[in-house]
C-alpha cells in the first residue's frame, strides 16, 4: 500500500509527498515497534527500533545526515552525533517498502549500468528522484567494493555536496596504516568543518570506549552462540549490520550487544537433532517469501552472516585512535585478498560448528561473486556442504524463485546425509 | 616476458631486471576454463584475460588492484601462474601522500622480483627503458574513450571512420616521461615515477577525474565513441554524464570476445553518417525509379519509387537463410507487382543487418538514417521513432529537419524484441496474431517481473500453472516490452509526436501498452515494416 503511494508519487514527479509520506509510514512502523513483537526477545526488539530510527533519522534531519558507505567507520560519525544513512540499510528499508523498484528502473533510465549493484541503483534512484533529502556531506571508504567511488561521485555532484573519499590500500603495513590514519584526521576535521564545529578528540575516545564495550559483548555472545541456539531470521540478521557499522560508537550500538548477550544466554541449548546450523556468506535477500519460510519452521537455523563479523573485536587503542580506526579498516575481511574473507569465514564456521554454508552472488557484486569458487572450493575441503546461490539481496527481478528452489531443496537433502 | 595489462603498472621497471614487461590485452571466444574458477558476471575483460592466462602462454603476470574483477582474477591466479604480483594501486591520484605509499609498493614489487628471479636491479638500464612523450593530435579525429577496447575492434573502428582514430582508454594511453631526475637514490628515483605514473590522465578507478574533462573540451575531437565493457560499471557513469556535453557520442558495449557482431557495426556506421551529414538532401538527382531494400532478420522488405517519390510497389518476403537470396527474392516480387524489370531500376540501397551482402545495391546504409528518412517523408512532425524489429529495437531523436540527434538500441539481450514475443508466444503456444488481439482483451494486472527471456518463459509457465487468464499474461509480456522501450525512449529524452515502425508496430496490445506508458498516442503507418525500405528507396534518389 505505502510501497504503492510512493511509487506513483515518485512517478508523478512529486518526490515531495513521497518522502512526506515515506515518513509518516516509518513513524508509524515507530509506534508499532515500541509495542514490539511477541516472538522476538527484548534485544531483538530494540534492534528493530534502532535501526528504524536510523533510517528515520536521517529522512528527518537531514541537516545533520550524512550519505556513506557501509563501511565508513560509525566510531567517527558517532563521535559528532550524526545521522548516518549508509546505503545498504537504506535500499533495503526501501525494499521492505515494496516501492525499490521506481528508483531502481529510475537509475538505470537515467545511464546507471543495468550491471550495477542494485543496493546502489536504489540509493542514486532514491536521492535522483528526490526522496531523500540533501544531506550535509557524503564520504565513502574506496573499500568494500568499486561501486563506492562511482555512486558517491555521482551523489556528490547530483546534491553538489562535500565528498570525502577515503582510500583504503589492500596492504596491510605500517606504511598503510599512517596512510589511512591522515586521512582519518583529515575525515574528522572535514566533518567538524561542514557542521560548523570543533573536532574534539574526547567524544572521539569516549565513541571508541563505546565501541569497544560494545565489541566486548558481542564477542560474549559470539562464543556463546557455539552452544546455544538463538532465533534468527534474515531482516534481524540484516538490521544487525547497523549498530555494527554505522551506529558503532552510539549508545544505542552498546545497549544492543549488552542486551543481546543477555538473552543468548536464556536461549535453549543447541539440538543438532532437530535444527541445522546455517552460515550464510553476503548480503541477504529477506524479501524472498520462500526463503524466509525456509529459515522460520525451526529446521534450518540461521546462525549469522558473514558480514557481521568483518571486523576484529579486540578494543581499539583509544590512546591512538586514528591509527586504531585504520587498522580496522584494513583488516576488515572485505578488504584486500578473498582469502582473507575464506579465512575469517572457515574458522567462523568451525567455532559455531556449523552444517553447511550459503553463498550468494549478489547480481552485479564482482567483490564477493569474484571469489565465490575460491570459497566453496575451500570450505568443502574443510568438510562443510556449501551452496552457491544466483540472486540479488534487493532487486526481486534478478532472483528466480524456481531455480533457488530447486538448488535449496537439493541443499538440504545433501545435509541430510552429510552429517 | 611479465604481462601487465593496466596504464599505471611499472612496465619499464623490468628493464632493470634485463625483462620485458609488456601489455597484454586478451580476447576470449569462450570462457569454458574462467568459468571454472570465478563467477560468470565477472567483467567481460577480466574473464577474457582469466581464460587466456589458464590457456597457458603467461607465466609472469604483474596486475593493479584496479577493479574487483581484476582482484578476483588476481586471487584466482595466484594459486595457477608461476608469479603473480597485485600491486596496490593507490585510488587518490592528486595527493603527495599517495605517492609516497606509491613509491613505497614499487620498492616492494622490486624487492619481490629481485627475490623471485633471483636478479639485482640495475638503475641505468631501468632509466633507459623510459620512454619519451609523445606528440598530440593537432586535426579533427574521434576519439574512442571508455573502458579498455580490444584490438580487433580499434581497428575495425579505425577502418569504418573518416577520420583518425585517438584511443583514450586504458588501453590507448601511452606513456611518455620528462625530466627524469639524475638521482642513483632508488627511494628518490621511485618517487618520481610513481608521481609520474599516478599523474597520467586519470582513468575513471582514480578519485580525481576532473582532467578528463580535457578530451572532450578539445576543439579538434569530431565525436566520441564510447566503449563499455559488460559487467564494467565504472564507464556507464561517465557516458551518463558527457552524453549532454554537445559532442556527438555513441555508445557501444562489448564483451571482449575478438569479433565485434551486426549490432555493434550498425550503431558505430550509423554515428558516422550522422557525422558527415549529406548537404544536398532534398534535392532528387537520380531521376525515374529508384528501390529500398531493407533486409531483417526475419524478413526483406522492398519498396519501389517512381520518380515523384510514389510507391508503386512493395513486397516482403522472408529472408530465410541467406540474405542474398531473400533479397533477390523480394526484388523480383516487388518488379513484378509494377510490371518493371531490373534495368528500369536507376538505383538500389540496402539497409538492414543484411545490407553488406546485398552486392547488386549501389549503397548501403544503417537502419538508423533509413528509417529516420522514411519517417519523416511520412510525417514530418515526428521527433521520436520506435522501431521494435525481429531482432533488435531502437529508439531514434529527430530534429525540425529530420536530422538524427540521437539514437538508443537494446543492448544484446531480447528483452524489449519481436523475438522476446515470439518466444513467448510459443511459450504460450499461440500465433502473433491471436497474441496481438488478446493483448487487448485483459483483466487483471499481472506484472512479469524478469525482463530476461529465459526466465520470462518460466514466470509464464508458472502463470499458466496457476489457471491465469491467458489475455493478462499477455497482457503482463506487453506491458514488459513496453517498460523496456519505455527506457530506451528515455535514455534518448524523447518527446512527440511518436511515430512506431518495424514488424511489432502491427501488435495491438503492444502498441496500447507503449501509448500507455509515454501517455501519448503512436503515430503508425498503415504498413509500418516498411519504413526501412522506404527511407532507402528515399536516400536512393539523392
Ligand atoms: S553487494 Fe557487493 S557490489 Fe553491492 S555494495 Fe556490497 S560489496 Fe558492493
Ligand atoms: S581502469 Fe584505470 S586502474 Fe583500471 S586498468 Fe584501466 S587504467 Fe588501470
Ligand atoms: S573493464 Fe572495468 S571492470 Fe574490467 S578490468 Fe577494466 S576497469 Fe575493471
Amino acid at each position: 500500500m505505502l510501497g504503492q503511494m510512493i511509487e506513483d508519487r515518485i512517478e508523478d514527479h512529486n518526490p515531495e509527498s513521497a518522502l512526506a509520506w515515506l515518513k509518516r509510514g516509518y513513524r508509524l512502523n515507530r509506534i508499532k515497534l515500541a509495542v514490539g513483537r511477541r516472538d522476538y526477545l527484548p534485544s531483538q526488539n530494540y534492534l528493530s527500533k534502532i535501526c528504524m530510527d536510523a533510517i528515520l533519522n536521517p529522512l528527518v534531519h537531514p541537516e545533520r545526515s550524512c550519505i556513506v558507505n557501509i563501511f565508513m567507520p560509525g566510531e567517527v560519525l558517532q563521535s559528532f552525533s550524526l545521522y548516518p544513512q549508509f546505503c545498504e540499510a537504506f535500499a533495503c528499508y526501501l525494499n521492505g517498502t515494496k516501492c525499490e523498484r521506481v528508483f531502481i528502473d529510475w537509475a538505470e533510465a537515467n545511464g546507471v549500468p543495468e550491471t550495477f549493484c542494485s543496493y546502489h541503483k536504489t540509493l542514486i534512484g532514491a536521492a535522483e528522484a528526490g526522496l531523500l533529502p540533501k544531506p550535509r556531506f557524503i564520504a565513502s571508504t574506496t573499500m568494500a567494493c568499486d561501486a563506492n567511488i562511482n555512486t558517491f561521485r555521482r551523489l556528490s555532484e547530483h546534491y553538489d555536496c562535500p565528498l570525502f573519499i577515503i582510500d583504503t590500500p589492500t596492504t596491510y603495513d605500517v606504511e598503510a596504516v599512517s596512510y589511512l590514519a591522515d586521512q582519518l584526521r583529515a575525515l574528522v576535521d572535514f566533518i567538524a568543518q561542514n557542521l560548523h564545529e570543533k573536532p574534539d578528540l574526547e567524544k572521539l575516545i569516549a565513541s571508541i570506549r563505546r565501541a569497544n564495550r560494545a565489541n566486548a559483548l558481542y564477542r560474549q555472545f559470539l562464543e556463546t552462540l557455539q552452544t546455544k541456539e538463538y532465533p534468527n531470521n534474515m531482516t534481524l540478521e540484516m538490521y544487525r549490520i547497523i549498530p555494527l557499522q554505522s551506529l558503532l560508537g552510539s549508545r544505542q550500538s552498546t545497549e544492543y550487544f549488552r542486551l543481546s548477550a543477555q538473552d543468548i544466554k536464556q536461549c535453549p541449548d543447541v539440538d543438532r537433532t532437530k535444527t541445522k546450523r546455517i552460515l550464510w556468506m553476503h548480503t541477504l535477500p529477506f524479501y524472498q517469501p520462500w526463503l524466509k519460510n525456509f529459515f522460520a519452521d525451526g529446521k534450518y537455523n540461521l546462525v549469522l552472516c558473514d558480514l557481521n563479523f568483518v571486523n576484529p573485536l579486540e578494543p581499539l587503542d583509544e590512546a591512538h585512535p586514528y591509527e586504531a580506526i585504520a587498522k580496522k579498516l584494513l583488516t576488515n575481511t572485505f578488504n584486500g585478498r578473498f582469502e582473507n574473507r575464506i579465512q575469517a569465514v572457515l574458522q567462523m564456521a568451525q567455532n559455531l560448528e556449523v552444517d553447511g554454508v550459503i553463498q550468494l552472488c549478489h547480481w552485479g557484486c564482482k567483490q564477493s561473486s569474484g571469489g565465490a569458487f575460491l570459497a566453496k572450493n575451500a570450505l568443502e575441503e574443510n568438510g562443510f556442504p556449501v551452496l552457491v546461490l544466483d540472486g540479488d539481496g534487493i532487486d526481486g527481478r534478478n532472483l528466480n524463485e524456481g531455480q533457488l528452489r530447486t538448488r535449496i531443496e537439493a541443499f538440504k537433502e545433501m545435509l541430510g546425509v552429510a552429517r | 616476458m611479465i604481462a601487465s595489462v593496466c596504464k599505471y603498472t611499472p612496465d619499464e621497471l623490468f628493464a632493470g631486471f634485463g625483462e620485458s614487461c609488456q601489455r597484454i590485452n586478451p580476447t576470449a571466444l569462450a570462457f569454458d576454463l574462467s568459468d571454472q574458477y570465478t563467477h560468470p558476471n565477472l567483467c567481460s575483460f577480466a574473464k577474457a584475460l582469466l581464460q587466456s592466462c589458464l590457456q597457458g602462454g603467461v607465466e609472469e603476470l604483474l596486475l593493479t588492484e584496479c577493479c574487483d574483477s581484476l582482484r578476483r582474477v588476481g586471487d584466482v591466479l595466484k594459486q595457477k601462474l608461476k608469479f603473480v604480483y597485485l600491486l596496490d594501486l593507490p585510488h587518490d591520484n592528486n595527493g603527495v601522500c599517495a605517492v609516497d605509499l606509491y613509491a613505497g609498493r614499487l620498492l616492494d614489487l622490486i624487492y619481490a622480483y629481485e627475490t623471485y628471479s633471483g636478479e639485482k636491479f640495475d638503475i641505468a638500464a631501468f632509466k633507459a627503458a623510459l620512454p619519451q612523450a609523445k606528440e598530440t593530435i593537432s586535426q579533427p579525429y574521434i576519439s574512442i574513450m571508455g573502458a579498455r577496447i580490444n584490438d580487433e575492434l580499434y581497428h575495425s573502428i579505425a577502418k569504418m571512420a573518416k577520420l583518425p582514430v585517438k584511443t583514450d582508454t586504458c588501453t590507448g594511453v601511452s606513456k611518455g616521461f620528462t625530466q627524469v631526475p639524475k638521482t642513483e637514490d632508488l627511494q628518490q628515483l621511485m618517487r618520481w615515477y610513481a608521481h609520474a605514473l599516478l599523474r597520467q590522465n586519470a582513468c575513471l578507478r582514480m578519485e580525481n577525474i576532473a582532467d578528463r574533462n580535457q578530451i572532450w573540451n578539445d576543439p579538434h575531437l569530431k565525436g566520441v565513441i564510447y566503449h563499455t565493457v559488460k559487467f564494467c560499471d565504472f564507464y556507464g557513469f561517465e557516458y551518463a554524464k558527457i552524453r549532454n556535453k554537445g559532442v556527438p557520442i555513441v555508445k557501444i558495449e562489448t564483451e571482449y570476445t575478438p569479433t565485434s557482431d551486426g549490432q555493434i557495426r550498425t550503431r558505430i556506421e550509423a554515428f558516422m553518417e550522422g557525422l558527415t551529414p549529406q548537404k544536398q538532401k532534398s534535392h532528387s538527382i537520380v531521376t525515374g525509379y529508384t528501390a529500398g531494400m531493407d533486409s531483417g532478420s526475419t524478413s526483406t522488405n522492398v519498396v519501389i519509387l517512381d520518380k515523384d517519390c510514389q510507391i508503386v510497389s512493395y513486397a516482403i518476403v522472408p529472408t530465410g537463410a541467406r540474405s542474398l537470396d531473400g533479397a533477390y527474392r523480394a526484388l523480383e516480387q516487388a518488379l513484378q507487382k509494377a510490371g518493371l524489370k531490373k534495368e528500369d531500376i536507376n538505383r538500389i540501397v540496402s539497409t538492414g543487418y543484411g545490407r553488406i551482402s546485398i552486392n547488386f545495391a549501389d549503397q548501403d546504409v544503417t537502419e538508423i538514417t533509413c528509417h529516420a528518412k522514411g519517417v519523416y517523408f511520412l510525417d514530418s512532425s515526428v521527433r521520436t521513432i520506435i522501431d521494435i524489429g525481429g531482432q533488435d529495437s531502437k529508439v531514434i531523436r529527430l530534429d525540425e529537419e529530420g536530422n538524427v540527434t540521437d539514437f538508443v538500441m537494446n543492448d544484446k539481450c531480447a528483452a524489449g524484441t519481436g523475438r522476446f514475443l515470439d518466444m513467448m508466444a510459443r511459450t504460450l503456444e499461440m500465433d502473433l496474431g491471436v497474441m496481438s488481439k488478446l493483448g487487448l482483451q485483459w483483466n487483471e494486472e499481472i506484472v512479469i517481473s524478469s525482463m530476461c527471456t529465459v526466465f520470462a518463459e518460466s514466470e509464464v509457465i508458472s502463470l499458466i500453472a496457476q489457471n491465469k487468464e491467458i489475455p493478462d499474461i499477455v497482457h503482463g509480456l506487453n506491458q514488459s516490452v513496453a517498460s523496456k522501450i519505455y527506457a530506451l525512449v528515455k535514455r534518448v529524452q524523447g518527446v512527440g509526436p511518436y511515430m512506431m515502425t518495424g514488424g511489432v508496430a502491427n501488435n495491438k496490445g503492444v502498441v496500447r501498452a507503449i501509448e500507455e506508458k509515454l501517455g501519448q498516442p503512436l503515430l503508425i503507418w498503415q504498413i509500418p515494416d516498411l519504413c526501412g525500405a522506404l527511407g532507402a528507396a528515399l536516400l536512393a534518389k539523392e
